[in-house]
């Protein structure tokens, strides 16, 4: 089990069978398909690195903000592939469906929660996750020097924007509040920027 | 549809003959000899040169190891080399396993009739040259051979 | 069929692995293999390009759901899962992939049969290339879903053994020894 995961795939027209809704065929694998560790143990050692990256950058919380981005856009870059490899989705034709993907299917399958999508912008190209839990910070409490600078579970924006990048989606993924910090909830901002034509491999439609 | 086109290529590389049909419903629809279809035919030669390159590669022994199919999600192109230079392509959709006899029939009942024993036709279009690399557009106009093809090939387009 | 080669080509044209499972399997200079491979990747490109008229006007009339239906991939077996204790890495047995799947890459490179072999091409969404080689000749479809399925367990074995492993750059040559044992594994067991 590791952090989440997003792409573009198509949203109902799901692999198996377009019979299945994607709901279903996330609930399928994460169930029956996929291995999982002990979710306290999971927690504490993210906790224990992000602790440990404070001490490091002595209390710069922005800097801790970025390397945790930053090591969360590590991840995206090689967990796409297993998100693919499990999934075998197929490519998302609008961003409304890859968001659907990225909710329904890929926080599913690997953090089992399915955070809500909304606060679409007009031309939808810009759209909120709304966490209403969080493994990562199942026991945290800000520490008060923190509570306004550190974003503590920003490793999932550097995890969306490494995957959606590989799948030549170039996003800003941010988080704009967090019931950390005392919001009304935890909401993860991602924006698309442009498609990666470039990039698109050789024998695409 | 179960068939979308026929090219003929010669050993210089030309493209002497297409035939590319675009309406399931209607057998005389589509371009024959076609000047917008250089192109593609430029490509569809590309494509089997360099596959043929590969297999000739990775053969296991010294025997010639010719291409036969090259299939996409969308459709198959059937292949016959001869030993003389010619090939033969059709493109298919993908119900269509293997097509060599196809190849075989046109090539020895509508290509060996029409064109090669054809005394007052030519049996090499290039003649310049700049033909022989490649540079030719000289096609097969031969009026007995493109009814060949036609009454052969048509039912197989909207069946 | 038995494979003879397992290439793997990443997104750029390059070969980042290759291995040969039969003794008989031709032996090319790694040389060759890499022009090999930057062929395949051209060719692909190629290939999604001559697609023909009849298709391109059809296609936008056509219903998107009948389309769908057309590329789905049906199950093949469990194809060298043998029993529960078959690792499959992160993707749990008895057999992990027991539906079809639709493949998303419609107009690339899948199958090219020769007198002597086939070769089958899977490609992620990510643009990285899994090719086998086959040591028959065989056109029938039943013999592509069978390929798609295997390259596509051969992409989970990637996934786990290959992009997990924290030491592994991407986009450069494959030299992980667990990979390489799975994968023979998993061959052997076919």
């Amino acid at each position: 089990m590791s952090s989440g995961s997003g792409n573009v795939q198509n949203g109902p027209a799901v692999s198996t069978s377009s019979k299945k809704s994607l709901r279903v065929f996330s609930d399928d694998i994460w169930k029956n398909k996929t291995a999982k560790i002990n979710a306290e143990l999971f927690t504490l050692t993210y906790g224990s690195i992000v602790s440990q990256l404070c001490t490091d950058f002595q209390r710069d919380f922005n800097k801790v903000n970025d390397q945790l981005f930053a090591m969360g856009y590590n991840i995206g870059l090689r967990l796409i592939e297993d998100f693919l490899a499990r999934t075998a989705l197929p490519r998302c034709d609008t961003l409304v469906k890859t968001s659907e993907v990225i909710s329904k299917c890929a926080f599913k399958i690997f953090l089992n929660m399915t955070p809500q999508v909304s606060n679409w912008s007009n031309n939808k190209d810009v759209f909120s996750l709304i966490l209403d839990e969080n493994p990562l910070s199942d026991f945290v409490e800000l520490p008060m020097d923190a509570s306004k600078e550190l974003w503590y579970s920003n490793i999932l924006c550097g995890v969306l924007k490494g995957a959606m990048e590989m799948v030549q989606l170039d996003c800003d993924v941010w988080f704009v509040s967090d019931v950390l910090r005392g919001d009304q909830h935890s909401e993860i901002r991602v924006k698309l920027n442009r498609i990666l034509k470039d990039e698109i491999p050789a024998g695409e439609d | 549809m179960t068939i979308y086109s026929l090219w003929i290529f010669d050993r210089h590389c030309n493209c002497i003959f297409d035939r590319e049909w675009t309406l399931k419903s209607n057998q005389a629809s589509g371009t024959t000899n076609s000047k917008q279809n250089e192109d593609t035919a430029k490509l569809i030669y590309g494509m089997v040169f360099s596959l043929r390159s590969i297999a000739q590669k990775l053969s296991r022994n010294e025997s010639r190891n010719e291409i036969r199919t090259i299939a996409t999600g969308k459709y198959r192109a059937h292949i016959l080399c001869t030993a003389t230079g010619l090939w033969f392509v059709i493109l298919s959709d993908l119900k269509q396993e293997d097509l060599s006899h196809v190849l075989r029939y046109i090539y020895s009942e509508i290509y060996v009739n029409y064109v090669a024993n054809n005394w007052l036709g030519p049996i090499d279009f290039a003649e310049t040259e700049q033909e022989k690399r490649g540079q030719g557009t000289r096609k097969i106009t031969n009026r007995n051979f493109v009814r060949g093809i036609e009454q052969f090939l048509s039912p197989m387009v909207t069946r | 069929m038995a494979i003879q080669t397992v290439l793997i080509i990443n997104k750029s044209g390059g070969l980042v692995y290759q291995r040969d499972f039969l003794a008989s399997s031709t032996k090319l200079s790694s040389n060759d293999y890499l022009i090999l491979a930057g062929t395949l990747q051209g060719v692909t490109a190629i290939a999604s390009q001559v697609t023909p008229k009849a298709l391109q006007i059809s296609g936008s009339n056509l219903s998107k759901a009948a389309n769908e239906t057309e590329y789905s991939i049906p199950y093949a077996g469990p194809l060298g899962v043998k029993d529960q204790k078959e690792d499959m890495g992160s993707f749990l047995p008895p057999d992990y992939f027991t539906d079809s799947f639709a493949s998303w890459s419609k107009s690339g490179l899948k199958h090219v049969t020769t007198d002597q072999f086939s070769l089958f091409l899977y490609q992620s969404m990510t643009g990285m290339k899994f090719v086998a080689i086959s040591t028959q000749s065989s056109t029938s479809n039943m013999a592509v879903s069978f390929a798609e399925n295997f390259l596509r367990k051969a992409y989970c074995l990637y996934a786990d053994f290959v992009m997990k492993n924290p030491f592994y750059e991407p986009e450069m040559p494959i030299r992980c020894e667990l990979f390489d044992k799975k994968l023979t594994e998993f061959v052997q067991h076919l």
